[in-house]
């Protein structure tokens, strides 16, 4: 169930909504969120659930444990069994049959006929997403930057909450504690507009923006190797915008789906195509993965105390592993690892990249993530370097069908991008004026979901 | 960003305008169940469409209903959203308390002396009532030809003979309805036909049709997806469904429209098998029924020859159903091939701009349907499936 679908619309979030705020007390409503985000994973694959469940269980037993003992081998104990559980089962399901496909192509090089059976595991959606919510949970808890909650409805409703569940934001407990604490004397009211606008602006965002360039660019990109110049570069800053409203169409809607039931989660974009370098880049996109990486990977591998050489190493690996993380291909990790290089030269150079004029290092910085899309796009190296080959040397071909409504699709979305506000800007205090035109687009978004194709979200993949 | 909630309350906002809309495009979507289906679907086929529930209805259809659209036009342009190639006609459509296309369910007094099976071409899709192949047989012999056709080409035997059994049909003619560009179907491995447990089987509960809520029959649906329609020509929206269509044209000049599955090249290392009727044959005979098989030649193995240009010069024609007709005449099974006589027909009225299949569209129309009626007629007086007095003959004995 997505939230572009009329089933989620029309069916589960009313029911949500009307039940969670016929209840009174937080732990009811701890309840009720939990179980609906039990619902919610179950449209997707019921048996999944059971995973969510367990992990949430060691988790939360692993918090009472810590708050129980306090001998360092106990607490850590209660650090590394559960840590060490999700990372497993994250391991498994994304990266299992990565391995076992990669060690296969590795022993070929000598043994052409080699060939290990994989396990075909089926990625449970949101798994990198929740596992996250655990880990960051466990290790915040040991760190001691947060008591964990002894209230069990109230950390399943963390790990379950609908609105984050399968593709974020990745939501730290620190963040919305005190939300949840204080969920059973929410007022209905207080964010219903602020709500609202939020998830109607996602939904716009999604469904009128991110979807019409997708149907544009993905049968284009389908047959990569028959565009013309023009035509790829068109695609690839399709796609560019895309993924950003796409992305952060999703987290808007979250957010305001959070905001219809008492909990503020935080911001994921913050008009990231405006950054002046890479490295405000990675503090403006997807800020919540970012900052999990910079929390829970970057620091703990050092960061920038040592050695100039330890800090880019620390940087490299980071977003190495940061782009494994996006799913178990080796383009992801190209991406992550060109995104790696892209901060060490900046830090590195950076002192002559900031004496630019401000118009040229936006501009730079935004070719050089457009460039980084690439990889990010490609399924296999085959294509990147396909759509490179037709990005770099000029060769011509047929328009692609969809060719006006691509441009004007992508006009849109970049002014929208590079000049206008971010969700977390606006007043969310609309003139009835305003309020007609985003009712008419949302009507609109209805009819591309109702007569169109509904696509899932892009970032439900990862 | 915040305000005070005071504030809010004062002013007509997101967080009452996108509930209301919410509420109202739900209340028009159960509103508009009440409408006729007819007024928004653009064919029968559309508006009457059954979603298979396996082991609870194998009707093709809903049950009891008739559509009607003065203005029904072509899959083809449909699919590729060419509206100017649109050849808008009526189209009656009536269905039987099974879910199939009869105008009515025979009376027990005039048991039908044929039953048809086939796909969407044996259903007669969009035309008249009048005008599906049934009709035209039925004018012809003057007695009551049961339209069995499905949405699927591998026939239903338990089905067959349900139906058979409802309709009190014995030792009387199956015409079995093949189209060329469908792949051959194949035995059952274990035929359902050999179980002699009717009664209680689920498959034989009287057909049903969809649940009124099914998001197949909403109407907002249909709308939507028009719309959405509109914009995927090609330049605002690409039409994915596009290439499934062809615009060539005939000699005569007249734009035609093909399904560009058919127009794939040579049909030569096609394998033909004859295993599937032979089978089913056998079967059949063993109830005392007489089968039949009707070859439908694809539109562009008809008009391809006809076409302008290089373009029919160019492409090899198709031998498969010529091949599959010896296959199954030297199985001993009657058999008509369309094909020929289409070729001929098709090349002797394209001066008068006559033609035997929609120009918008993937089926044959009513003058192809007549044609094939009277094919039918001649093979089965040829082959003596009709004694000499005009009473339906004996099934042969068994081999």
């Amino acid at each position: 169930m997505l939230f572009n679908s009329l089933r989620f619309l029309y069916v589960f979030l009313p029911l949500t909504y009307l039940g969670f705020w016929a209840l009174k007390g937080s732990t009811r409503r701890h309840l009720w969120l939990a179980v609906t985000g039990y619902l919610f994973y179950a449209s997707w694959n019921y048996k999944f659930c059971a995973l969510m469940a367990f992990s949430t269980l060691v988790s939360y037993l692993a918090g009472l444990g810590m708050l129980r003992w306090q001998d360092p081998v106990r607490k850590r104990l209660c650090l590394v069994v559960p840590v060490a559980i999700d990372l497993s089962m994250l391991g498994l399901f994304k990266y299992g049959d990565f391995a076992l496909r990669s060690f296969s192509s590795v022993v070929r090089w000598w043994r052409p006929a080699y060939s290990l059976p994989t396990m075909d595991l089926v990625l449970p959606v949101g798994i990198s997403f929740y596992t996250f919510h655990t880990i960051t949970y466990i290790v915040d808890s040991y760190r001691g930057t947060i008591v964990p909650t002894r209230k069990f409805f109230e950390f399943a409703c963390y790990v379950s909450f609908f609105a984050q569940l399968v593709a974020g934001p990745i939501v730290r407990f620190r963040q919305v504690e005190g939300d949840l604490d204080r969920l059973g004397e929410a007022e209905r009211r207080a964010d219903l507009e602020v709500g609202f606008s939020f998830f109607t602006i996602g939904m716009i965002k999604k469904v009128l923006v991110a979807d019409t360039i997708a149907a544009v660019i993905d049968p284009a990109l389908a047959n990569v190797a028959r565009l013309s110049s023009l035509d790829a570069w068109l695609c690839v800053l399709g796609y560019t915008y895309q993924l950003y409203f796409d992305f952060s169409g999703y987290s808007d809607m979250a957010v305001g789906l959070g905001r219809l039931f008492g909990i503020r989660l935080p911001q994921n974009f913050n008009s990231p195509y405006k950054a002046l370098d890479i490295a405000d880049f990675w503090r403006r996109w997807h800020i919540s993965l970012s900052t999990v990486l910079r929390d829970y990977l970057f620091i703990p591998l050092g960061g920038i105390s040592g050695s100039r050489s330890a800090t880019l190493r620390n940087l490299l690996i980071t977003m190495a592993l940061g782009g494994l993380w996006h799913g178990a291909n080796w383009t992801f990790l190209v991406w992550g690892c060109y995104h790696g290089v892209l901060l060490v030269l900046y830090r590195l150079a950076g002192k002559s990249w900031d004496g630019l004029p401000v118009a040229l290092r936006r501009a730079g910085t935004f070719l050089l993530v457009v460039i980084g899309w690439v990889f990010f796009r490609s399924t296999s190296f085959q294509m990147a370097v396909t759509l490179f080959h037709a990005m770099f040397v000029w060769r011509g071909g047929p328009e692609i069908a969809g060719g006006l409504g691509l441009v004007v699709a992508i006009g849109v979305a970049a002014i929208a991008a590079h000049m206008g506000p971010n969700t977390f800007e606006i007043e969310h205090r609309w003139r009835p004026p305003m309020v007609f035109a985003l009712g008419i687009l949302f009507v609109a978004s209805l009819v591309v979901i109702a007569g169109g194709r509904v696509t899932p979200f892009l970032y439900f993949q990862f | 960003m915040d305000s005070t909630p005071e504030k809010k309350r004062n002013s007509l906002g997101l967080g009452l305008a996108i509930p209301f809309l919410l509420a109202v495009s739900f209340v028009a979507e159960i509103a508009l169940r009440a409408v006729p289906i007819d007024r928004f679907a653009f064919r029968a086929t559309e508006a009457l469409s059954v979603r298979h529930v396996p082991g609870v209805s194998a009707a093709p259809l809903l049950p009891s209903r008739q559509y009607r659209n003065d203005h029904t036009y072509g899959d083809l342009s449909a699919l590729a959203n060419l509206r100017r190639l649109r050849q808008y006609r009526r189209e009656i459509f009536t269905t039987d308390t099974y879910g199939y296309r009869n105008p009515s369910v025979p009376s027990q007094a005039s048991a039908p002396v044929a039953m048809l099976l086939g796909d969407s071409f044996g259903l007669g899709s969009g035309t008249e009532d009048s005008e599906t192949l049934t009709a035209h047989l039925g004018r012809l012999w003057g007695r009551t030809v049961y339209n069995g056709s499905g949405m699927t080409p591998q026939a239903d035997l338990k089905q067959i003979r349900r139906l058979a059994r409802e309709l009190r049909m014995r030792g009387n003619l199956v015409i079995y309805e093949y189209l060329e560009r469908q792949g051959l179907p194949s035995v059952p491995s274990r035929p359902p036909w050999s179980s002699r447990k009717t009664s209680a089987g689920a498959q034989d509960q009287p057909a049903t049709g969809a649940s009124p809520f099914s998001w197949e029959l909403s109407r907002l649906r249909i709308l939507a997806n028009r719309m959405y329609r509109f914009f995927q020509n090609d330049r605002i929206l690409p039409n994915p469904y596009a290439r499934n269509a062809s615009v060539c044209r005939l000699a005569n000049g007249t734009e035609m429209l093909f399904f560009s599955g058919e127009r794939k090249g040579s049909d030569a290392s096609r394998p033909v098998d004859a295993a599937y009727w032979v089978w089913l044959e056998r079967e059949l005979r063993s109830d005392g029924f007489q089968l039949i098989v009707l070859l439908v030649p694809n539109k562009s193995t008809v008009y391809e020859p006809l076409l302008l240009g290089r373009e029919a010069q160019n492409r090899p024609g198709s031998d498969y159903l010529d091949r599959l007709e010896r296959s199954l005449s030297s199985a001993g099974l009657p058999v008509v091939n369309l094909k020929n006589v289409f070729q001929a027909q098709a090349a002797r009225e394209l001066p008068s701009n006559s033609y035997l299949y929609w120009l918008d569209d993937t089926h044959w129309n009513g003058h192809g349907m007549r044609i094939a009626a009277e094919e039918i007629d001649q093979a089965v007086r040829r082959q003596r499936l009709v004694a000499p007095d005009g009473s339906w003959a004996s099934p042969k004995p068994a081999d």
